[in-house]
């Protein structure tokens, strides 16, 4: 990051403003490819096991899951948990990168964003199915009933939660929505017909002028603003569903930024993954570029050695605790029963990343790939172990209980990524996957002779001779 | 007590006319308002009808009040007796809308003195039974009772006829018996499954009298039990738990504690709470005993007395010190013997005399009833039977096919008698042969009496109107001998006739006979004496007349076929309660299996749930193992009662889901049946010794139980440095105690500085529970009291082996030591309404909240089941509803008490600490304008317990007991560190024992 233009250059090829458009509108308007097809088959199934498996899941009882009296929660709130840490990234990567001014973050902050929100739609699936009676799920929110009226219970971590989920999906939407408006208004202009008209509605009448632009810009601001401080809120309250327990392994006031950090990490690793996927399947190489791919290689590395750190303060606080419940439950982490699990957990999350400290890693896109879904994994098993290793082995042995997942619970977790990958498949079809006229800001700031201001969205941009990459190549080195 | 006197005046019963006065005929689809109150008008109006449909039904005198008709809602109370088992403890059933719903012990039954155990508990559900037969059979078809009785009489008429029972504890019974026999020239053969026949034969030959003295343990200063399981299954359980108890009061002035030494091959619940076990094999008992005689012998001054059994025995010096302790508190001692050796059991006898404890704790004048079986008369009567000299057979109460092993030719025998009269009430193995099945009722819907031990009487009276079409034994024999004299008149007759006039109550006989039915409990002096004469020659008599078993050799194991306190014999099998209900010992439920030692496991090569076939000749079982420690390593021991045909009924019990297993296939049963290893040598059937080879079978079977870890100790290698033990168990030992009581226990404390306010400040009272460990022993009739009282449902097998049993209250069950210094630690948890309750705080809807009597609340409408409570309970006491749990027979909703929500799918739920007692004790003590008293409530597992181990009150109130209790050196409680402030404190468990007994670990064995 010594030369400031570095990531200036967001994209590569060298793209004129039209290209660019071309690039990121034509998917849209043809069918889709085979692979498109092939991928969202898959993630419907998957998608359709799923439902089959929570239908039959609400229709039988949680008897249906693993769980026993001892470990109340599982594969359920692992999922949860490990879903809403993916949708970190996407914030981070919007909102707070937006607010420091990263531009290299204008081609990957869509999707990101996107995948912020789907995962916070899947996560928000648990502890909705969690619930013995989901039909009462309501009775969670605070609102007037003639039951008293009886309130919800401010103490408990579950409704913080409900709030922060809450909260979170409704920003991270709102911020997607605002920023995809130009986009989408570029979209109507080179559309016809209904299409024409359900874009036109949801680019609310966008017209390009410089009163859209600075109302679009103050908005987006304001909602990174926003959105800011939720990276951090809503892992940490997330985190209080275990911090505020009496549980051995739980009680820890480690959590909140243990938790942060993980999500950050376990959401860029979603993102590098999809990047990497997408970069591939819609061709765009030129916009989700090898630096692109280092720098959240980068961010891997860091947050991977926090998450270590993490990991050994949990040690060394049961240990300085003194209290013999807290030794023995890290101690039966590593090498109780489950010891398998926290041997991925720590492998993965730990040792792997830290091969991303050698270029030659980091270059290699198939290790890259290969990383990240470990990475991902690690993270799974992360809450995995948090929470049934906690529970299993608590303070009085005769309770103790192990855990094994039924099918049910394989195919709600399967189910949940088909829902994600349906979602953004979707996504990929039909909404810009690239913020487009983000895209253009930067390519028109850095072409010195085109002086004027970012053009409005949608309007044929001047063809560009192009840079050498001899000089491509040197500037990024 | 009210007065009685309005019994005369008031002739109406409580009981309703008929049971479909019970289940209210509200119909399915298109029931509307108006037709339910319709018929549940109806249902009140024919419920104040008096008896008329179906005859049995007659005065009934219920015990509190005498309003003459149920008043819906309102629960009553009639005294009456548990027919569980035969030592026929006094019961009160309390009765909701004309049914009984939950059996407490009658606190004025002078045997059973209010304690009750779980078999007693969980035969209310047997009333409940929709399999018990309907009416009588002739050939396996349904008949009358009029063509069933010709069909019977016409086959008495001059043949040889044979009446085979167990033994009859109800004197009119009896009387009708011997009316009987004496019209047709018959016989009586009374026989148990499980004996005690050989201490019968031992009295014989060495006082002159065929009885079974009462054991007093309250009396005894030290007692030595070998192999008699007297607290969990050993001839009258409640009784001797109560006495134990009663003899062991380790606090204050006046504390006193017997010695208890036990002496077993198998670990059993007495085992586990005695002072001191030694291990030995099955035929190593007699010599112990023997040697035990030798040196009681000698400090007796009688040493030739002792004779020439070979007293060749383990632990010598500790056999010796035993006999010193004995000798010690001679005349305040008592020596029991639970083996089916006659000559042991005349070690037994000679000992006893030799320590001067007949007539002080063995009472000769008084003796138990529990047990008249003779195993040489069945013996005989199978003889008979097989030569075709028996015409008809009369067998009550008894699965002869089932009981019996298989190379006696039960069946064969059988075919041979001309023809088989079977009462049993369920279809069983033995009936299915039989000719005539002239059904018995159940207890709790008939007329009865017991006598269990000489002049103790007690009188069963119906709760409920007959659920089916049955007769008492005594009420078919009399129909067969031509009387129509209805049940009801028969016992009554019977008292009139001779236990009225034994008494020297001054009202006429209608009035002691309704005192006694109000009371449920009368004592009678008996005419009857014992005629008891010691002859010094016995012992060595009987020890010559039988033989000592043999050692067995290497590469086999010596058989231990015992008895589980759940499902103590086959006839208890039927029962989803007792099936379920955790063994004390090894937690396991649903099953029975092989256990071992873990070193004879290893030895083997077998693992935990391995199937191995233990055979001796053709004799074969498969089953399951268990390692057990304790148990003594050349011995491996299965439970009876168990492969029970019919059982398959239990196939679908627990919830029917993807993954769901059936609790047993269907055709099979429930465990194997284990009588074909069963010895019946000449004298007697013999359950222990015998030698048999066991060789695994390469199969699996998954074995459930409620606990994963056994011990107090966390796994050695995830033990950190002041971690290793699990301090939830306290034990001290009593002479700790008597030197420094408030040293004697060292507790957590709990963290006294808070940041927070009081959560819950109250002036009121603050329920609470303090559970004495030393009292307890662990018999869990508190886990199926707590189960009948609050609706917990059996899940099955399958759910327990996934963790996910239901019960409110459960045994935990530690084991701290290894080999001879074995502890076995029994704690009662459930919830410890906490006044800082973890789970009160994480409940996002306040589904549980806190009363203002202390109570941690759980509320079934508000939850929405997230179980978060349950990850936060640091007791692990909370129970999620998983599945919507069969509820279709509604014959068996009626065991359903009505005070108690039926909790949907969903729900989470635990000890409500039985929240509808407090309130009906607090509406009682506000309709009278008091205070609660102390002691005026009591929770389902504090009435159940026979030892007095829970204790229920108001902990603000410092003059309660359970606040004295909560106060006092032995308190502590469990996890107190986490300052959750439970409401429920634990006295920790005191073991009269020396470190030397029990510390040093001496590992001496043959020294």
């Amino acid at each position: 990051m010594d030369d400031p233009h570095a990531f200036e250059r967001v994209i590569d090829g060298d793209k004129t403003l039209t290209q660019v458009t071309h690039d990121v509108f034509s998917p849209l308007e043809r069918r889709g490819t085979g692979r498109w097809w092939a991928g969202f088959l898959l993630a419907v199934s998957a998608l359709l096991l799923g439902l089959i498996a929570v239908a039959y899941q609400v229709q039988t009882g949680i008897g249906t899951w693993g769980l026993n009296r001892t470990v109340g929660w599982a594969f359920d709130i692992t999922n949860f948990v490990f879903w809403v840490g993916i949708g970190h990234a996407g914030t981070l990567i919007s909102a707070v990168l937006l607010l420091f001014r990263q531009k290299w973050r204008t081609s990957i902050n869509r999707a990101a964003e996107a995948m912020t929100i789907f995962a916070v739609m899947c996560a928000g699936v648990f502890p909705l199915i969690h619930m013995g009676r989901p039909w009462l799920a309501h009775w969670v929110f605070p609102y007037p009933n003639p039951r008293g009226p009886l309130w919800v219970n401010w103490r408990s971590p579950l409704l913080w939660d409900v709030f922060a989920i809450g909260t979170y999906f409704t920003i991270s939407a709102l911020f997607w929505y605002v920023g995809l408006i130009p986009d989408l208004a570029t979209a109507r202009d080179r559309a016809n017909g209904m299409r024409k008209r359900i874009l036109a509605f949801f680019s609310l009448g966008w017209d390009g002028s410089a009163r859209t632009w600075s109302r679009h810009e103050t908005a987006c601001i304001l909602l990174a603003a926003l959105a800011t401080p939720l990276v951090v809120s809503v892992h940490s309250v997330v985190s209080t569903d275990f911090a505020t327990a009496v549980i051995p392994g739980w009680h820890a006031t480690l959590f909140p930024p243990y938790f942060v950090i993980g999500a950050v990490f376990s959401g860029f690793a979603m993102v590098l993954t999809l990047m990497l996927v997408a970069r591939k399947v819609m061709h765009f190489e030129d916009y989700i570029t090898q630096r692109h791919i280092g720098a959240i290689c980068k961010v891997l590395v860091f947050t991977g050695t926090i998450v270590g750190l993490a990991y050994l303060t949990e040690f060394f606080t049961a240990w300085y605790s003194a209290s013999p419940y807290e030794r023995f439950v890290m101690l039966n982490r590593v090498i109780g029963p489950t010891g398998w699990a926290f041997g991925i957990m720590f492998s993965c999350n730990v040792v792997v990343p830290q091969l991303l400290w050698f270029r030659r890693v980091r270059n290699s896109l198939v290790t890259v790939f290969i990383l990240s879904l470990l990475v991902n994994v690690g993270m799974w098993f992360e809450r995995f172990v948090i929470i049934s290793t906690s529970l299993g082995r608590g303070f009085l042995p005769s309770a103790w209980a192990s855990y094994t997942p039924t099918l049910i619970e394989i195919a709600t977790l399967i189910g949940s990524f088909g829902l994600f990958f349906t979602l953004f498949l979707l996504f990929c079809r039909f909404v810009p996957m690239i913020a487009a006229a983000e895209i253009k800001t930067v390519i028109a700031r850095r072409h010195a002779n085109d002086d004027v201001a970012p053009e409005a969205a949608g309007a044929a941009a001047r063809p560009e001779a192009p840079e050498s990459s001899e000089t491509t190549e040197r500037r990024a080195a | 007590m009210t007065d009685t006197s309005h019994h005369a005046a008031d002739r109406h019963s409580r009981i309703p006319a008929t049971i479909d006065d019970l289940v209210l005929p509200v119909e399915r689809e298109g029931s509307s308002r108006r037709t339910f109150l319709k018929l549940a008008g109806f249902g009140v109006a024919s419920a104040t009808l008096a008896g008329c449909s179906r005859g049995v039904t007659r005065l009934v005198v219920p015990r509190l009040d005498a309003s003459d008709s149920v008043t819906p809602g309102l629960a009553y109370w009639t005294a009456t007796t548990c027919g569980g088992c035969e030592a026929r403890c006094g019961v009160l059933a309390r009765c909701r809308d004309g049914r009984p719903v939950k059996l407490e012990g009658n606190p004025e039954h002078a045997i059973s003195r209010g304690g009750l155990c779980a078999v007693g508990q969980a035969s209310l559900l047997d009333l409940y039974d929709g399999t018990r037969r309907d009416g009588a059979l002739v050939r396996g078809k349904k008949a009358s009772w009029n063509d069933a009785d010709a069909v019977v009489r016409a086959a008495l008429a001059n043949s040889r006829v044979r009446i085979l029972t167990r033994t009859i504890t109800s004197p009119s019974t009896r009387a009708g018996i011997e009316r009987f026999t004496k019209q047709f020239g018959a016989s009586h053969v009374e026989w148990d499954p499980r004996s005690a026949s050989a201490i019968l034969a031992a009295h014989d030959a060495c006082f002159g009298a065929r009885v079974l003295p009462r054991m007093h343990f309250d009396r005894a200063h030290v007692i030595a039990s070998f192999d008699a399981d007297f607290l969990g299954t050993w001839l009258s359980p409640v009784d001797f738990a109560r006495d134990y108890a009663a003899g062991r009061r380790p606090d204050g002035d006046d504390a006193t504690m017997s010695r208890h030494v036990h002496v077993e091959s198998h670990l059993s619940l007495t085992g586990s709470a005695a002072d001191e076990r030694l291990a030995v094999a099955p035929s190593e008992l007699r010599p112990t005993l023997a040697l035990l005689r030798k040196h009681v012998a000698d400090l007796a001054g009688a040493a030739d007395a002792a004779g020439s059994e070979p007293t060749d025995a383990p632990y010598a010096t500790r056999i010796e010190h035993l006999a010193q302790e004995l000798w010690g508190a001679r005349g305040k001692s008592l020596v029991v013997c639970g083996s089916d050796n006659a000559g042991t059991q005349a070690l037994t006898v000679h000992i006893n005399q030799l320590l001067g404890n007949y007539g002080k704790t063995l009472d000769l004048e008084q003796p138990s009833l529990v047990r008249r079986g003779d195993d040489k008369a069945l013996l005989a009567l199978i003889e008979e039977m097989r030569n075709g000299k028996v015409d008809v057979l009369i067998v009550d109460g008894l699965d002869l096919v089932y009981e019996l092993p298989d190379d006696v030719g039960t069946t064969e025998a059988l075919t041979k008698v001309g023809t088989v009269v079977s009462t049993s009430p369920l279809a069983d193995e033995t009936s299915a042969v039989a000719a005539v099945v002239a059904p018995t009722p159940h207890e709790l819907e008939s007329w009865n009496d017991a006598e269990a031990v000489r002049g103790h009487f007690s009188l069963s009276q119906p709760t409920v109107p007959p659920l089916r079409a049955a007769r008492t034994l005594r009420h078919s024999l009399a129909a067969w001998m031509g009387d129509d004299t209805d049940d009801h008149d028969l016992v009554q007759a019977y008292w009139q006739t001779s236990v009225y006039p034994r008494t020297k109550a001054k009202g006429s006989f209608q009035s002691f006979f309704d005192r006694a039915l109000h009371d449920g409990y009368v004592a009678v002096p008996s005419p009857e004496r014992t005629r008891a004469r010691w002859r010094a020659d016995g012992p060595a008599k009987m020890l010559a007349a039988s033989a000592a078993p043999a050692a067995v050799a290497d590469g086999s194991l010596a058989l231990v076929v015992y008895s589980k306190v759940g499902v103590p014999e086959g006839r208890n099998a039927h029962n989803p309660w007792l099936q379920e209900m955790p063994d004390p010992l090894t937690t396991l439920v649903w099953d029975n299996y092989a256990c071992v030692a873990p070193a004879t496991a290893a030895r083997m090569g077998v693992r935990p749930g391995d199937v191995v076939r233990i055979a001796d000749g053709d004799a074969a079982v498969e089953v399951p193992v268990r390692t057990l420690p304790g148990i003594h390593p050349d011995t491996i021991a299965v439970a009876r009662g168990y492969g029970v045909s019919g059982t398959d009924r239990f196939s679908s019990i627990g919830p029917s889901w993807l993954e769901g297993e059936l609790t047993v296939q269907e055709g099979g049963t429930v465990g194997r049946r284990v009588s074909p290893l069963l010895t019946l040598d000449k004298n007697s059937l013999r359950t222990s010794g015998r030698a048999v080879t066991v060789t695994p079978t390469g199969d699996h079977e998954d074995l459930a139980g409620t606990q994963d870890h056994h011990r107090l100790e966390v796994p050695a290698h995830l033990a950190v440095r002041g971690g290793a033990v699990r301090d939830v168990a306290l034990v001290t030992t009593f002479e700790k105690l008597q030197k420094d009581p408030d040293h004697a226990v060292h507790a957590h404390e709990a963290h006294d500085v808070s940041l927070w306010p009081t959560d819950h400040a109250n002036d009121g009272p603050r329920w609470g529970m303090a559970i004495d460990l030393a009292a307890c022993n662990g018999c869990s009739g508190c886990v199926v009291a707590c189960q009948a009282e609050n609706n917990v449902p059996s899940v099955g097998k399958d759910e327990v082996l996934r963790h996910r049993e239901m019960t409110w209250l459960r045994m935990d069950r530690y084991f701290s030591g290894t080999g001879d210094d074995l502890r076995v630690h029994h704690q009662p948890m459930m919830c410890h309404h906490c006044a800082n309750a973890p789970c009160e705080t994480v409940c996002p809807v306040l589904a549980t909240a806190h009363s203002s009597d202390g109570l941690n609340q759980q509320v079934y409408n508000r939850c929405v089941g997230t179980r978060y409570c349950a990850n936060n309970c640091p007791y692990k006491v909370r129970r999620f509803n998983w599945f919507d749990y069969p509820r279709a027979d509604e014959l068996n909703n009626l065991a359903l008490n009505p005070d108690v929500t039926v909790r949907s799918r969903g729900v989470m739920e635990k000890c409500s600490m039985c929240v509808q007692r407090i309130q009906e004790g607090k509406a009682e003590a506000a309709r009278r304008g008091e205070d609660v008293a102390d002691g005026a409530i009591q929770m389902a597992c504090q009435q159940s317990c026979p030892s007095g181990a829970i204790v229920f009150g108001d902990l603000h109130d410092p003059e309660s007991a359970v606040a004295k209790l909560a106060h006092g050196p032995r308190s502590y409680q469990v996890l107190a560190e986490l300052n959750v402030d439970p409401g429920v404190t634990y006295l920790a468990d005191v073991r009269n024992a020396s470190e030397f007994a029990n510390g040093s670990g001496t590992g001496e064995r043959h020294g």
